[in-house]
Protein backbone atom coordinates (compact mmCIF):
# COMPACT_ATOMS: atom_id res chain seq x y z
CA UNK A 1 0.00 0.00 0.00
CA UNK A 2 1.27 3.27 -0.94
CA UNK A 3 1.11 5.83 2.36
CA UNK A 4 0.81 8.40 0.29
CA UNK A 5 -2.58 7.61 -1.34
CA UNK A 6 -4.31 6.97 1.70
CA UNK A 7 -5.18 8.51 5.18
CA UNK A 8 -5.36 7.41 8.48
CA UNK A 9 -9.40 6.74 9.27
CA UNK A 10 -9.26 7.95 12.86
CA UNK A 11 -7.38 11.10 11.73
CA UNK A 12 -10.55 11.66 9.69
CA UNK A 13 -13.46 10.69 11.98
CA UNK A 14 -11.47 12.70 15.28
CA UNK A 15 -10.88 15.42 13.21
CA UNK A 16 -14.81 15.20 11.90
CA UNK A 17 -15.97 14.21 16.14
CA UNK A 18 -13.53 17.57 17.15
CA UNK A 19 -15.58 19.74 15.05
CA UNK A 20 -18.76 18.27 15.59
CA UNK A 21 -18.01 18.60 19.24
CA UNK A 22 -17.30 22.42 18.90
CA UNK A 23 -20.11 22.91 16.67
CA UNK A 24 -22.90 21.38 19.33
CA UNK A 25 -21.02 21.40 22.59
CA UNK A 26 -19.29 24.94 21.87
CA UNK A 27 -15.17 24.80 22.25
CA UNK A 28 -13.58 23.40 25.39
CA UNK A 29 -12.39 24.75 28.02
CA UNK A 30 -8.61 25.36 28.05
CA UNK A 31 -8.01 24.58 23.91
CA UNK A 32 -8.11 26.66 20.75
CA UNK A 33 -11.40 27.08 19.05
CA UNK A 34 -11.27 25.58 15.41
CA UNK A 35 -14.07 28.36 14.10
CA UNK A 36 -16.20 29.23 16.85
CA UNK A 37 -15.90 31.98 19.58
CA UNK A 38 -16.26 30.48 22.93
CA UNK A 39 -19.94 29.71 24.40
CA UNK A 40 -21.44 29.78 21.02
CA UNK A 41 -21.91 26.12 20.09
CA UNK A 42 -26.03 24.87 18.89
CA UNK A 43 -26.87 23.34 22.17
CA UNK A 44 -26.09 27.25 24.72
CA UNK A 45 -27.65 29.00 21.52
CA UNK A 46 -30.56 27.33 21.42
CA UNK A 47 -31.35 26.79 25.21
CA UNK A 48 -30.88 30.23 25.72
CA UNK A 49 -34.28 30.91 23.21
CA UNK A 50 -37.68 29.63 24.31
CA UNK A 51 -40.35 28.55 22.45
CA UNK A 52 -41.95 31.67 21.79
CA UNK A 53 -38.43 33.07 20.28
CA UNK A 54 -37.75 30.28 18.18
CA UNK A 55 -41.48 30.50 16.93
CA UNK A 56 -41.30 33.63 15.85
CA UNK A 57 -41.44 34.42 12.40
CA UNK A 58 -37.82 36.68 10.78
CA UNK A 59 -38.09 36.82 7.08
CA UNK A 60 -40.08 33.31 5.98
CA UNK A 61 -38.25 31.11 8.55
CA UNK A 62 -38.57 30.73 12.11
CA UNK A 63 -35.23 29.18 14.45
CA UNK A 64 -37.50 26.33 15.33
CA UNK A 65 -37.85 25.37 11.60
CA UNK A 66 -33.87 25.99 10.91
CA UNK A 67 -33.59 23.32 14.00
CA UNK A 68 -35.91 21.10 13.12
CA UNK A 69 -34.26 21.25 9.41
CA UNK A 70 -31.00 20.70 10.24
CA UNK A 71 -31.64 17.68 12.61
CA UNK A 72 -33.74 15.99 9.97
CA UNK A 73 -30.79 16.27 7.31
CA UNK A 74 -28.06 14.64 9.93
CA UNK A 75 -30.58 12.02 10.60
CA UNK A 76 -31.23 11.13 6.98
CA UNK A 77 -27.60 11.44 6.27
CA UNK A 78 -26.59 9.23 9.41
CA UNK A 79 -29.27 6.67 7.69
CA UNK A 80 -27.53 6.93 3.76
CA UNK A 81 -23.95 6.71 5.49
CA UNK A 82 -25.47 3.29 6.95
CA UNK A 83 -26.92 1.86 3.71
CA UNK A 84 -29.73 3.75 2.89
CA UNK A 85 -30.80 3.61 -0.52
CA UNK A 86 -34.64 5.09 -0.43
CA UNK A 87 -34.96 8.68 -0.96
CA UNK A 88 -35.72 11.13 1.26
CA UNK A 89 -38.37 13.67 0.46
CA UNK A 90 -36.29 17.04 2.24
CA UNK A 91 -39.86 19.08 2.30
CA UNK A 92 -40.15 16.77 5.19
CA UNK A 93 -37.35 18.23 7.02
CA UNK A 94 -39.45 22.00 6.88
CA UNK A 95 -42.48 20.96 8.31
CA UNK A 96 -42.21 22.25 11.59
CA UNK A 97 -42.25 26.64 11.97
CA UNK A 98 -43.74 26.85 15.61
CA UNK A 99 -43.67 25.00 18.92
CA UNK A 100 -45.22 24.73 22.19
CA UNK A 101 -42.73 24.86 24.87
CA UNK A 102 -43.45 21.11 25.48
CA UNK A 103 -42.14 20.84 21.91
CA UNK A 104 -39.35 23.24 22.41
CA UNK A 105 -38.11 20.91 24.62
CA UNK A 106 -38.67 18.03 22.96
CA UNK A 107 -36.84 19.38 19.84
CA UNK A 108 -33.84 20.28 21.74
CA UNK A 109 -33.66 16.73 22.99
CA UNK A 110 -33.94 15.12 19.86
CA UNK A 111 -31.05 17.62 18.66
CA UNK A 112 -28.61 15.78 20.78
CA UNK A 113 -29.47 12.72 20.14
CA UNK A 114 -28.98 13.41 16.54
CA UNK A 115 -25.63 14.22 17.51
CA UNK A 116 -24.92 11.33 19.50
CA UNK A 117 -25.90 9.43 17.26
CA UNK A 118 -24.26 10.96 14.17
CA UNK A 119 -21.01 10.93 16.37
CA UNK A 120 -21.97 6.98 16.55
CA UNK A 121 -22.63 7.07 13.25
CA UNK A 122 -19.08 8.22 12.42
CA UNK A 123 -17.54 6.01 14.96
CA UNK A 124 -18.73 2.87 14.03
CA UNK A 125 -18.83 2.88 10.13
CA UNK A 126 -16.64 0.86 8.43
CA UNK A 127 -17.31 2.08 4.85
CA UNK A 128 -15.49 5.29 4.13
CA UNK A 129 -16.17 5.34 0.81
CA UNK A 130 -15.91 8.69 -1.47
CA UNK A 131 -19.55 9.22 -1.11
CA UNK A 132 -19.53 8.49 2.66
CA UNK A 133 -16.81 10.97 3.43
CA UNK A 134 -18.34 14.07 1.39
CA UNK A 135 -21.59 13.03 3.18
CA UNK A 136 -20.02 13.19 6.78
CA UNK A 137 -18.01 16.39 5.86
CA UNK A 138 -21.43 17.63 4.37
CA UNK A 139 -23.32 17.29 7.71
CA UNK A 140 -20.86 19.84 9.29
CA UNK A 141 -20.89 22.02 6.78
CA UNK A 142 -24.41 21.95 6.86
CA UNK A 143 -24.53 22.25 10.64
CA UNK A 144 -22.62 25.20 10.57
CA UNK A 145 -24.79 26.72 8.16
CA UNK A 146 -27.25 26.75 10.25
CA UNK A 147 -26.23 26.89 12.87
CA UNK A 148 -24.90 30.54 11.54
CA UNK A 149 -28.42 31.49 10.39
CA UNK A 150 -30.07 30.35 13.58
CA UNK A 151 -27.82 32.81 15.86
CA UNK A 152 -28.55 35.39 13.15
CA UNK A 153 -31.94 35.03 13.59
CA UNK A 154 -31.61 35.04 17.47
CA UNK A 155 -30.54 38.61 17.36
CA UNK A 156 -33.68 40.00 16.50
CA UNK A 157 -36.46 37.85 17.74
CA UNK B 1 -10.81 -0.51 7.37
CA UNK B 2 -8.07 1.40 8.76
CA UNK B 3 -7.56 3.91 5.79
CA UNK B 4 -9.56 5.91 3.69
CA UNK B 5 -8.35 6.39 -0.09
CA UNK B 6 -7.04 10.05 -0.22
CA UNK B 7 -8.56 10.81 -3.77
CA UNK B 8 -12.01 10.10 -1.78
CA UNK B 9 -11.38 12.38 0.66
CA UNK B 10 -9.89 15.51 -1.40
CA UNK B 11 -13.04 15.05 -4.22
CA UNK B 12 -15.23 15.35 -1.44
CA UNK B 13 -13.58 18.36 -0.04
CA UNK B 14 -12.69 19.88 -3.24
CA UNK B 15 -16.89 19.42 -4.31
CA UNK B 16 -17.80 20.91 -0.53
CA UNK B 17 -15.22 23.84 -0.68
CA UNK B 18 -16.33 24.81 -4.60
CA UNK B 19 -20.26 24.61 -3.94
CA UNK B 20 -19.36 26.91 -0.71
CA UNK B 21 -17.77 29.44 -2.46
CA UNK B 22 -19.21 28.95 -6.15
CA UNK B 23 -22.20 27.44 -5.53
CA UNK B 24 -21.70 25.56 -8.60
CA UNK B 25 -23.78 22.39 -9.08
CA UNK B 26 -21.98 19.25 -9.47
CA UNK B 27 -23.06 16.36 -10.98
CA UNK B 28 -24.94 14.98 -8.47
CA UNK B 29 -26.41 18.24 -7.64
CA UNK B 30 -25.53 20.85 -4.09
CA UNK B 31 -24.87 18.59 -1.07
CA UNK B 32 -25.97 20.83 1.35
CA UNK B 33 -26.47 24.49 0.21
CA UNK B 34 -29.48 25.67 -2.36
CA UNK B 35 -27.93 26.19 -6.03
CA UNK B 36 -26.92 29.28 -6.65
CA UNK B 37 -26.24 30.25 -2.49
CA UNK B 38 -22.32 30.69 -2.76
CA UNK B 39 -20.21 32.78 -1.35
CA UNK B 40 -19.58 34.67 -4.52
CA UNK B 41 -22.95 34.40 -5.97
CA UNK B 42 -24.00 35.94 -2.52
CA UNK B 43 -21.73 38.70 -1.90
CA UNK B 44 -21.52 39.51 -5.90
CA UNK B 45 -25.50 40.90 -5.61
CA UNK B 46 -24.40 43.41 -2.59
CA UNK B 47 -23.30 46.88 -3.11
CA UNK B 48 -20.85 48.54 -1.37
CA UNK B 49 -23.68 50.66 0.72
CA UNK B 50 -25.59 47.23 1.58
CA UNK B 51 -22.32 45.74 2.45
CA UNK B 52 -21.82 48.72 4.59
CA UNK B 53 -25.33 48.70 6.27
CA UNK B 54 -25.66 48.16 9.97
CA UNK B 55 -28.93 47.31 11.47
CA UNK B 56 -27.90 48.61 14.57
CA UNK B 57 -24.35 50.44 16.24
CA UNK B 58 -23.58 46.53 17.88
CA UNK B 59 -24.96 44.72 13.93
CA UNK B 60 -21.85 43.67 12.42
CA UNK B 61 -22.07 44.27 8.49
CA UNK B 62 -21.56 42.45 5.36
CA UNK B 63 -18.10 43.87 4.88
CA UNK B 64 -17.15 42.86 8.05
CA UNK B 65 -18.22 39.23 7.72
CA UNK B 66 -16.61 38.86 4.66
CA UNK B 67 -13.13 40.94 5.83
CA UNK B 68 -13.41 38.38 8.70
CA UNK B 69 -13.67 35.23 6.93
CA UNK B 70 -10.62 36.36 4.42
CA UNK B 71 -8.82 36.86 7.31
CA UNK B 72 -9.39 33.63 8.75
CA UNK B 73 -9.12 32.09 5.55
CA UNK B 74 -5.39 33.36 4.82
CA UNK B 75 -4.82 32.45 8.94
CA UNK B 76 -5.43 29.10 8.43
CA UNK B 77 -3.69 28.54 4.52
CA UNK B 78 -0.85 30.05 6.41
CA UNK B 79 -1.08 27.65 9.06
CA UNK B 80 -1.37 24.23 6.72
CA UNK B 81 1.74 25.89 5.15
CA UNK B 82 3.33 25.86 8.52
CA UNK B 83 3.57 29.38 9.19
CA UNK B 84 2.43 29.54 12.24
CA UNK B 85 2.92 33.49 12.70
CA UNK B 86 0.21 34.44 15.69
CA UNK B 87 -2.09 36.82 14.69
CA UNK B 88 -4.75 39.24 17.29
CA UNK B 89 -8.38 37.89 15.84
CA UNK B 90 -9.53 41.15 16.91
CA UNK B 91 -7.89 42.64 13.41
CA UNK B 92 -10.23 40.49 11.70
CA UNK B 93 -12.99 42.67 12.47
CA UNK B 94 -11.78 45.60 11.61
CA UNK B 95 -13.28 46.40 8.85
CA UNK B 96 -16.82 47.82 9.25
CA UNK B 97 -17.60 49.91 6.25
CA UNK B 98 -16.12 49.99 2.44
CA UNK B 99 -16.30 52.45 -0.37
CA UNK B 100 -17.27 51.40 -3.95
CA UNK B 101 -13.51 50.50 -4.66
CA UNK B 102 -12.89 48.88 -1.43
CA UNK B 103 -15.30 46.55 -1.94
CA UNK B 104 -14.27 45.69 -5.30
CA UNK B 105 -10.74 45.22 -3.62
CA UNK B 106 -12.54 43.09 -0.78
CA UNK B 107 -14.30 40.89 -3.25
CA UNK B 108 -11.43 40.52 -5.03
CA UNK B 109 -8.69 39.30 -1.58
CA UNK B 110 -11.44 36.88 -1.12
CA UNK B 111 -11.05 35.23 -4.66
CA UNK B 112 -7.57 35.44 -4.58
CA UNK B 113 -7.43 33.84 -0.49
CA UNK B 114 -9.77 31.29 -1.47
CA UNK B 115 -7.76 30.50 -4.73
CA UNK B 116 -5.25 29.99 -2.19
CA UNK B 117 -6.63 28.06 0.16
CA UNK B 118 -7.23 25.66 -2.93
CA UNK B 119 -3.52 25.80 -3.80
CA UNK B 120 -2.94 25.00 -0.55
CA UNK B 121 -4.99 21.81 -0.23
CA UNK B 122 -3.47 20.73 -3.46
CA UNK B 123 0.01 20.79 -2.36
CA UNK B 124 -0.87 18.39 0.69
CA UNK B 125 0.92 15.20 0.10
CA UNK B 126 -0.13 13.94 3.61
CA UNK B 127 -3.43 14.95 5.06
CA UNK B 128 -2.21 14.05 8.62
CA UNK B 129 -4.89 14.82 11.70
CA UNK B 130 -4.01 18.38 11.78
CA UNK B 131 -4.64 19.64 7.98
CA UNK B 132 -7.65 17.19 8.06
CA UNK B 133 -8.83 19.77 11.08
CA UNK B 134 -7.67 23.21 9.33
CA UNK B 135 -9.55 21.97 6.32
CA UNK B 136 -13.16 21.17 7.99
CA UNK B 137 -12.68 24.12 9.79
CA UNK B 138 -11.97 26.44 6.68
CA UNK B 139 -15.34 24.83 5.50
CA UNK B 140 -17.52 24.85 8.79
CA UNK B 141 -16.29 28.43 9.23
CA UNK B 142 -16.79 29.64 5.83
CA UNK B 143 -20.56 28.07 5.95
CA UNK B 144 -21.45 29.41 9.35
CA UNK B 145 -20.69 33.41 7.91
CA UNK B 146 -21.82 32.71 4.84
CA UNK B 147 -25.78 31.81 6.28
CA UNK B 148 -24.91 35.12 8.66
CA UNK B 149 -24.58 36.81 5.69
CA UNK B 150 -27.30 35.88 3.90
CA UNK B 151 -30.19 36.20 7.14
CA UNK B 152 -28.44 39.67 6.88
CA UNK B 153 -29.29 40.33 3.32
CA UNK B 154 -32.73 39.66 4.56
CA UNK B 155 -33.71 42.68 6.59
CA UNK B 156 -31.14 45.74 5.18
Amino acid sequence: MDAGNYIEKDYFVKSLAYLFHETFEGSPEGQGSAYLDRGIGIFKTLDALSAEQVSRESNGTTIAAQTEHAKFYLDRLCEFIGGRSEKVNWEDSWLIEDVSEEEWTALRTTVRKSYENALRCFAENQNWSEDNVGMAMGMLAHTSYHLGAIRQIAKGV
Amino acid sequence: MKTINQDDFTSSLFALLKETFEGTNTAFGTMYLDAGTGFFDTIDTVDAEKASRALSAESTTIAAHCEHVRFYLEFLSNYMNENFTMVDWKDSWKTKTVSDAEWTALRGQLHKTYQRVTDTFNDVETWNDFKISSALGILAHTAYHLSAIRQILKVI
